[in-house]
C-alpha cells in the first residue's frame, strides 16, 4: 500500500505539473464561470439554468476527460520517455502496483476536478432560482422541471410487428411495396412508420397510452404529465387539445386538462395525486386533437408523452450523475494508463482520442447495428459489396463493445430536465459495465505492461 | 542462496534488439558469462556500445535475455523480492525534477516499504554521506550534473542493498567527488556488500576493483583479478625509500655490476589525483566551505550497523 501511495503521490505532483492540464483547466473553468453568460436559452430562467447544466458542465465534463487522457498517458508513457520509470521499476515494485497507482491519482484528480465542476453548477443553479427577483410562476416551474428528480412512468411498449406486417400485405397488394424489395428492410420501416402513428392524433382524434405504474400511486406522490410535440408538428402555429387520465379503461377520467399552445418544447402539467388516483397502479392517457383545421398532430415517439414522479431533490440527483461521469473518467483513465503503458506518447493520446471520439458517435454507432446494414446491400450489389458489408459490420459491433462500458445515458440531461438518475442505475452500470470494463481494461494493461521492456536503447 | 553461491550469475547472455518487425537490428550482447562472487568488487569495462548498460539493464530486470542463463542473488531477475537487495544507480541519475533532494530520497525509500523515523534517519545519513544536506529545498531539476550523481548514488544505497550496481558511477563528478565514490565503494566492499561497477574510466576501476570484465562488441574479451590482468611478464619494480647522493650512486654502481647495463633511476611521483586532493583540501582549510557539495565520504551508519550486529 505504501508503494502504491507513493506512486500515487508523484503522479498527482506530475499531472499538476503537466502544462496541458493546466491548460484543460482553465478551460474549465472558462466554460463553467463565463459560458454561461453568453448563452441564449429560451428566454426563461429554467432555460437558462437547464443550459447550464447540459451545456456549461457537459462541455466542463468533456474538457475533463480530454484532460484525464492526456495526464494519463503522460503518466506512464512521458515517464518511461524520460527514463525515470526505469529507476522506479529497479525498485521492488510491481508493475501491476506501478499501473494501479497511476490510475488512481489520475482518477482521484480527475474525480476531484468533476466534483469541483458539479459543486459550482449546484451554486450557481440554486443561487439564481432563489433570487427574490424571480417571479413565483417562474420559481415553480423551475421547482418542478429543474430542482426536482422525477421518476419517469413509460406507456406499455406495443408490439407493431402485426401491424407492420399487415401494412405490408396491403401496400403490396394495392402496388405500392416492390414485390422483389428486401420485406426485412421494408417491414422494418413500416415499424417506425407504424410507431410514428402510434404518436400521432388526428383531427377529432383522441389518442390512448396504457401505463403500467411501477407501484401504486400514494398520497405523497407528486404526479406530473409530460409531453413533447414531435418536429413534424412545428409548422403548426397552435395545438388545442384535451388531456385526459383515467384509472381504468373506459372510465370517467379523474384528471382532464385543456390546452391550446405552441408546440415548442416539453409541456408539464401538474397531477394532484387525490381520489381515484390514489392506489391505482395503472393509468391510462389520452390526447383529443381539438384542431379545427384537419391537422395530425405528432408526438415524440421516444419520450414523447411521459408521467413522472417526483423522487428526490435536484442535489442528489446532480451527485448521481456526477457518479456515473466519474466512473466514466476513471475508465478513461484506466484507458489512458494502459495505453500509455504500451505506447509512445503520441500514440497513446491520439488512440485513446480515438476511443473517445467514438464515444462521442456511440448513437450512431448503435443506429449502425440496429438497422443491421452499413451498405445496405440488397440482391442488386454482388458477393463482394455483401463481403464487405459483413465484415464492417464485425468492426462496427467491436468498436461498440470497445466503447460500452463508457456509454452513459446522458446524466446530464437528465438532471437539466429534472429526470431522475436512480442510485440503482449508478449501481448497476458501476458494477455491471465500469467495474468489468475497468478490471478488462486493467487486467490487459498489466499483462501487457509487464511483459514489456522499458530499458531499450533510443 | 549459500554463500558460496555468486551474487550475479551469467552464462551465455545474449541480447538482440529488434526493429518494429521484429527484426535483428542489433546484436548489442552476445554469449557473455561471468561470476561475481560475494563481496566483490566488480568492474564491467568496455567502450561505448560494447554492452556494458545492456548487461545491466538484464541484470536489474529492464531487458529480457535473448538467450542464456542470468541470476542475481540465486533468482531470476525480474523477481521482485530480488530487487528489495538490489540498489542501482543508472549511468543518468533520471530523477524526478519537481522533487527536493529529501522528498526524492523519501520516495524511493517508500518503494522499498521503508517509512517513519527509520526512514528520516536513513535519508539524514546518506544526505550527510554525499554532502547534500544543505541544500534544503532546492529542486533536483535546478542540481549541477554531480549533485544529481550524487542524490542518484544515495537512492541506491537507501535499501542497504546486498548488491549495489553502479553504472559509470563518477561520470560527471570532479576529482573530489570522484575520490569520495571510490571510498564509499571501498568501504561498501568492506562492509561485505558486493559491487558491480560498470565503467570506461579505467583509473576509476583500477583503483577499486577485484575483478574486471572487458567487453568489446557484445562479448567479453578479457576477464580476471586486475593484478593478474596488468601484470607484464618478465618485468619487475623496485621500490625504495629516501635515498642521499652517496647511496644512489652506490646502488646504480651495484646495479651495472649485476646487470650489465647502467639502469635510470627516477623520483617516484604521485599521480595528478592525489596532488589535486591535497591542494583542494589545503584551499578548504585556508578559506572555509564552498557553495557546492560538502561530504566527508564517510558511510552512512545505517549501512555499516547491519554487519557490526551481526558481529
Amino acid at each position: 500500500m505504501r508503494q502504491l501511495f507513493a506512486i500515487a503521490q508523484l503522479t498527482l505532483r506530475a499531472a499538476l505539473r503537466e502544462r496541458v492540464a493546466w491548460s484543460m483547466l482553465v478551460l474549465v473553468a472558462g466554460t463553467l464561470l463565463l459560458l454561461p453568460l453568453g448563452l441564449r436559452a429560451d428566454g426563461t430562467l429554467a432555460g437558462e439554468l437547464r443550459m447550464h447544466v447540459r451545456y456549461s458542465t457537459g462541455i466542463s465534463v468533456a474538457l475533463l476527460a480530454a484532460m484525464t487522457l492526456w495526464v494519463s498517458c503522460a503518466a506512464v508513457a512521458g515517464d518511461l520517455s524520460s527514463k525515470r520509470l526505469q529507476m522506479v521499476l529497479t525498485k521492488p515494485v510491481s508493475r501491476a502496483v506501478l499501473w494501479w497507482g497511476k490510475w488512481l491519482a489520475v482518477s482521484a484528480l480527475s474525480v476531484s476536478l468533476l466534483m469541483i465542476c458539479g459543486g459550482v453548477t449546484y451554486w450557481r443553479v440554486t443561487q439564481r432560482a432563489r433570487d427574490p427577483g424571480v417571479s413565483a410562476e417562474e420559481r415553480a416551474r423551475i421547482e418542478a422541471t429543474l430542482l426536482t428528480a422525477r421518476r419517469p412512468e413509460r406507456p406499455k411498449e406495443e408490439d407493431l410487428t402485426e401491424r407492420a406486417l399487415a401494412l405490408y400485405e396491403e401496400q403490396l397488394r394495392l402496388g405500392r411495396i416492390h414485390p422483389e424489395a428486401p420485406k426485412e428492410d421494408v417491414l422494418r420501416e413500416l415499424q417506425n412508420l407504424a410507431l410514428t402513428f402510434r404518436y400521432a392524433a388526428q383531427q377529432d382524434e383522441e389518442v390512448h397510452w396504457d401505463f403500467p405504474l411501477s407501484r401504486p400511486l400514494t398520497e405523497t406522490d407528486r404526479l406530473q404529465l409530460s409531453f413533447t410535440f414531435d418536429g413534424a408538428s412545428m409548422g403548426v402555429s397552435r395545438i388545442p387539445g384535451e388531456w385526459r387520465i383515467r384509472v381504468g379503461d373506459g372510465e370517467m377520467a379523474v384528471f382532464t386538462a385543456r390546452i391550446d399552445q405552441t408546440p415548442s418544447g416539453e409541456t408539464v402539467l401538474d397531477v394532484p395525486v387525490t381520489g381515484a388516483l390514489l392506489g391505482a397502479d395503472r393509468l391510462w392517457v389520452s390526447f383529443h386533437n381539438l384542431s379545427e383545421e384537419s391537422q395530425t398532430v405528432f408526438f415524440r415517439t421516444r419520450d414523447g408523452v411521459l408521467l413522472y414522479r417526483a423522487a428526490g431533490g435536484f442535489g442528489p440527483n446532480l451527485f448521481r450523475a456526477l457518479a456515473l461521469l466519474a466512473g466514466l473518467l476513471a475508465l478513461l483513465a484506466a484507458l489512458g494508463v494502459s495505453a500509455g503503458s504500451l505506447f509512445s506518447l503520441p500514440v497513446a493520446c491520439y488512440a485513446t482520442a480515438m476511443i473517445l471520439v467514438l464515444q462521442a458517435f456511440s448513437g450512431t454507432l448503435e443506429r449502425v447495428l440496429e438497422e443491421g446494414t452499413t451498405l445496405n446491400p440488397n440482391r442488386e450489389h454482388g458477393a463482394v459489396v455483401q463481403g464487405v458489408d459483413r465484415a464492417s459490420m464485425v468492426a462496427y459491433r467491436g468498436m461498440h463493445a470497445l466503447i460500452r462500458p463508457l456509454d452513459v445515458d446522458r446524466p446530464l440531461d437528465r438532471v437539466s430536465r429534472g429526470v431522475l438518475v436512480s442510485a440503482g442505475e449508478v449501481g448497476r452500470t458501476a458494477g455491471f459495465r465500469m467495474l468489468p470494463g475497468l478490471a478488462v481494461i486493467s487486467l490487459i494493461g498489466i499483462g501487457l505492461f509487464s511483459r514489456r521492456e522499458t530499458g531499450v536503447a533510443e | 542462496m549459500t554463500s558460496e553461491e555468486p551474487v550475479i550469475h551469467i552464462d551465455g547472455l545474449t541480447k538482440i534488439f529488434r526493429d518494429f518487425w521484429r527484426r535483428p537490428r542489433a546484436r548489442a550482447v552476445d554469449g557473455i558469462s561471468l561470476d561475481v562472487r560475494p563481496g566483490e568488487v566488480f568492474g564491467l569495462l568496455g567502450p561505448n556500445g560494447s554492452g556494458k548498460s545492456t548487461t545491466i539493464k538484464v541484470l536489474l530486470g529492464l531487458l529480457h535475455a535473448d538467450a542464456g542463463e542470468v541470476k542475481v542473488l540465486g533468482r531470476p531477475p525480474r523477481d521482485v523480492d530480488v530487487k528489495k537487495r538490489v540498489g542501482y544507480l543508472p549511468e543518468e541519475s533520471y530523477l524526478y525534477p519537481y522533487l527536493d533532494a529529501r522528498e526524492t530520497l523519501r520516495f524511493y525509500a517508500a518503494l522499498f516499504g521503508l517509512a517513519g523515523a527509520e526512514r528520516e534517519r536513513r535519508i539524514d545519513e546518506l544526505l550527510e554521506m554525499v554532502g547534500l544536506s544543505h541544500t534544503g529545498r532546492r529542486r533536483v531539476g535546478e542540481f549541477s550534473k554531480g549533485m544529481a550523481r550524487r542524490i542518484g548514488l544515495a537512492q541506491a544505497l537507501i535499501n542497504d542493498p546486498d548488491l549495489v550496481i553502479l553504472d559509470e558511477p563518477t561520470s560527471g563528478l570532479d576529482p573530489l567527488g570522484t575520490r569520495q565514490v571510490k571510498d564509499i565503494v571501498t568501504a561498501l566492499a568492506e562492509r561485505g556488500k558486493t559491487v558491480l561497477l560498470s565503467s570506461h574510466l579505467l583509473a576509476d576501476v583500477e583503483d577499486v576493483c577485484d575483478r574486471v570484465s572487458i567487453l568489446y562488441g557484445g562479448k567479453v574479451r578479457a576477464a580476471g583479478p586486475i593484478r593478474e590482468l596488468l601484470q607484464v611478464a618478465g618485468h619487475l619494480q623496485i621500490r625504495l625509500g629516501e635515498l642521499d647522493d652517496s647511496k644512489r650512486v652506490e646502488l646504480l654502481d651495484a646495479l651495472e655490476g649485476i646487470l650489465g647495463q647502467r639502469p635510470d633511476l627516477e623520483p617516484t611521483r604521485r599521480d595528478l589525483e592525489t596532488f589535486f586532493l591535497e591542494v583542494v583540501a589545503q584551499a578548504r582549510r585556508e578559506s572555509g566551505e564552498g557553495s557546492g557539495t560538502r561530504a566527508e565520504g564517510r558511510l552512512a551508519a545505517f549501512l555499516t550497523a547491519k554487519d557490526e550486529d551481526a558481529a
